[in-house]
């Protein structure tokens, strides 16, 4: 985390007037929460949206196309008429 | 004997056989919430239930209940209900009353349920202790000077007060099981994509899911069977069929319950003592009771220097407050909800939410600081990733075993004026509840003991959509412990 926390640019960025006085400390004590979220993890790559396809049933209900289903190289192209 | 004692299966049966009338036990359960000052509710609807257990009577006469025709509930506030006022225990929602029905409160209306209100939460579902609510703080019926935990604090104590038979809440990191195991019921939420999210307000749409608080294993049962489903109107609504939980048998026989060894160092020598013994009464029933080593669900190349469910614990919250602040991006008081006007749209916007309460500004913050920080995204991309990579672990945890037991939360109820030294103490009463939302599995809080008086819940967690296997142990464990 960064160690200045730029609190009237927070206020900007969601747009409220008046953050809670102790939004500075706050933010950095769950910063000690979050530096424990495990760094080395770049080995680990998202999967292809697989499982969204079939949670969602986009095959059945909506009639994807080949064109749609996650290529070999694990990449996955979304059509116009899923994004629709 | 008073009606509001007996059990939702039990008021049920009696009203379709005529020996109770829906109008009397409407008119009861009024009378209770009027005379309770627990502030368990923000809504009343005391004409529309009365009218309701009307209409309730004469079906029952004419021979036509259905199946929970006349049961009282509770509905958190955070459901959207056709024609009666939906806060989400905010101020910015003004008195928006929408014009349609969330999926799973119309299942329950055709169900013959009678909503006798909407229940007090914490705003936007963020929150453990019920008093981060526009509407006031919450009272723990055990003990009024506690709270009941949050977010769904109102519907735990009106249940745990008979001020209904059940209530539905929403769950995204433990806010039904935590409040349910803090007031000394049953709190459930089943497997992500089991119950639809349509028509629920959103907090972290990819952990939010509906749940239910009752007095029983098999009340709540009998509610979630009624509300669970595919819903095409939910895009993650799931098309697996669960089984009918309320009928799943209390046989644990052959079956293996994994607990968390690493987890035990984290709760006090009462809490320790309370889960050995439970697991202790499920082996006495023929489980087989197997020790889950925490490197099993974390890649020892890693190289956590913490307990990894601190990890868990931050994943969560970087996560659902990312999706927060995605999702309350559209309160701008002009489609609906209060508006407060300003010189130009900007200030409109900023006095406008300026009625968010300070958890949620608090909430709202912290994801933007995350979304912010350089390089862009560090914390939220690394969360997702390790998401995904402890689903992956979970679900081979549940290959090996059925359930995982663990304590819902590592204390009891605490004292309404008590405020811990910083928010991340306050974080830590969900460090048992958010694994269950970050893998998408069922998870179901019993009350399992007492410490110095104050009821202690036990979590039965399962894999993603072995909701039976999870009641099966919950039933069985709850029969064991014979709490009162």
């Amino acid at each position: 985390m960064t160690k200045i926390i730029d609190i009237e640019k927070l206020s900007l960025i969601v747009r409220i007037k008046n953050l809670p006085e102790d939004t500075q400390q706050y933010i950095q004590d769950i910063s000690t929460l979050l530096n424990t979220i495990p760094t080395r993890l770049e080995h680990l790559e998202f999967e292809p949206a697989e499982e969204l396809i079939r949670s969602a049933d986009l095959v059945e209900s909506h009639e994807v196309s080949q064109s749609d289903l996650p290529t070999k190289e694990g990449q996955y192209f979304v059509s116009k008429r899923s994004v629709g | 004997m008073t009606v509001l004692k007996l059990s939702l299966k039990e008021i049920a049966q009696l009203m379709k056989q005529g020996e109770v009338s829906p109008v009397t036990v409407v008119a009861e359960t009024l009378k209770a919430i009027k005379l309770s000052k627990l502030n368990s509710f923000i809504t009343v609807c005391e004409e529309r239930a009365i009218a309701a257990a009307e209409k309730s009577a004469l079906r029952i006469s004419q021979g036509e209940a259905r199946e929970l025709e006349g049961v009282p509930l509770g509905i958190k506030d955070v459901f959207c209900t056709k024609d009666i006022r939906t806060t989400a225990a905010s101020k910015i929602m003004g008195d928006f009353t929408p014009w349609y029905e969330s999926t799973v409160t119309e299942r329950l209306l055709e169900q013959g349920c009678i909503f006798v209100g909407k229940n007090n939460m914490d705003e936007f579902a963020m929150g453990s202790t019920n008093r981060n609510s526009a509407f006031g703080e919450v009272k723990n019926p055990v003990d009024e000077k506690l709270v009941p935990g949050g977010s769904s604090g109102g519907g735990a104590a009106a249940v745990a007060a008979g001020l209904c038979y059940a209530a539905l809440g929403s769950d995204t990191g433990g806010s039904v099981r935590q409040p349910a195991a803090f007031c000394g019921i049953v709190g459930v939420k089943p497997s992500y994509g089991a119950c639809s999210r349509f028509g629920m307000i959103a907090y972290a749409s990819s952990m939010d899911q509906a749940g239910v608080m009752a007095r029983s294993v098999e009340d709540a049962c009998i509610v979630l069977d009624k509300m669970k489903g595919y819903c095409s109107k939910d895009s993650t609504s799931s098309k697996v069929i669960l089984a009918n939980l309320a009928e799943v048998n209390a046989d644990v026989k052959g079956m293996k319950i994994g607990y968390i060894e690493d987890h035990m160092g984290l709760v006090s020598e009462t809490v320790r003592a309370c889960w050995k013994n439970s697991l202790d009464l499920l082996a006495d029933r023929g489980a087989k009771i197997v020790a889950i080593n925490i490197q099993d669900l974390n890649c020892p190349s890693i190289g956590l220097t913490c307990n990894p469910a601190h990890s868990w614990l931050a994943v969560y919250y970087a996560i659902s407050t990312v999706e927060a602040l995605s999702n309350l991006a559209r309160y701008d008081g002009i489609r609906y909800g209060s508006y407060i006007p300003g010189e130009t749209l900007d200030e409109s916007y900023m006095l406008t939410r300026d009625q968010f309460g300070p958890e949620v500004k608090r909430r709202l913050a912290l994801a933007a600081h995350i979304m912010s920080t350089e390089p862009t995204n560090r914390f939220f991309e690394r969360s997702c990733k390790y998401r995904e990579f402890l689903k992956e672990r979970f679900a081979n945890v549940f290959r090996k075993v059925d359930c995982i037991l663990s304590p819902t939360s590592p204390h009891v109820a605490f004292p309404l004026t008590e405020h811990k030294k910083n928010s991340l103490e306050n974080y830590m009463e969900d460090i048992f509840t958010v694994v269950a939302n970050l893998v998408n599995s069922p998870a179901i809080s019993i009350p399992a003991c007492r410490e110095n008086g104050l009821p202690m819940g036990m979590q039965v967690m399962a894999g993603h959509m072995q909701d039976a296997k999870m009641i099966a142990v919950a039933k069985a464990l709850e029969d064991a412990l014979g709490y009162e």
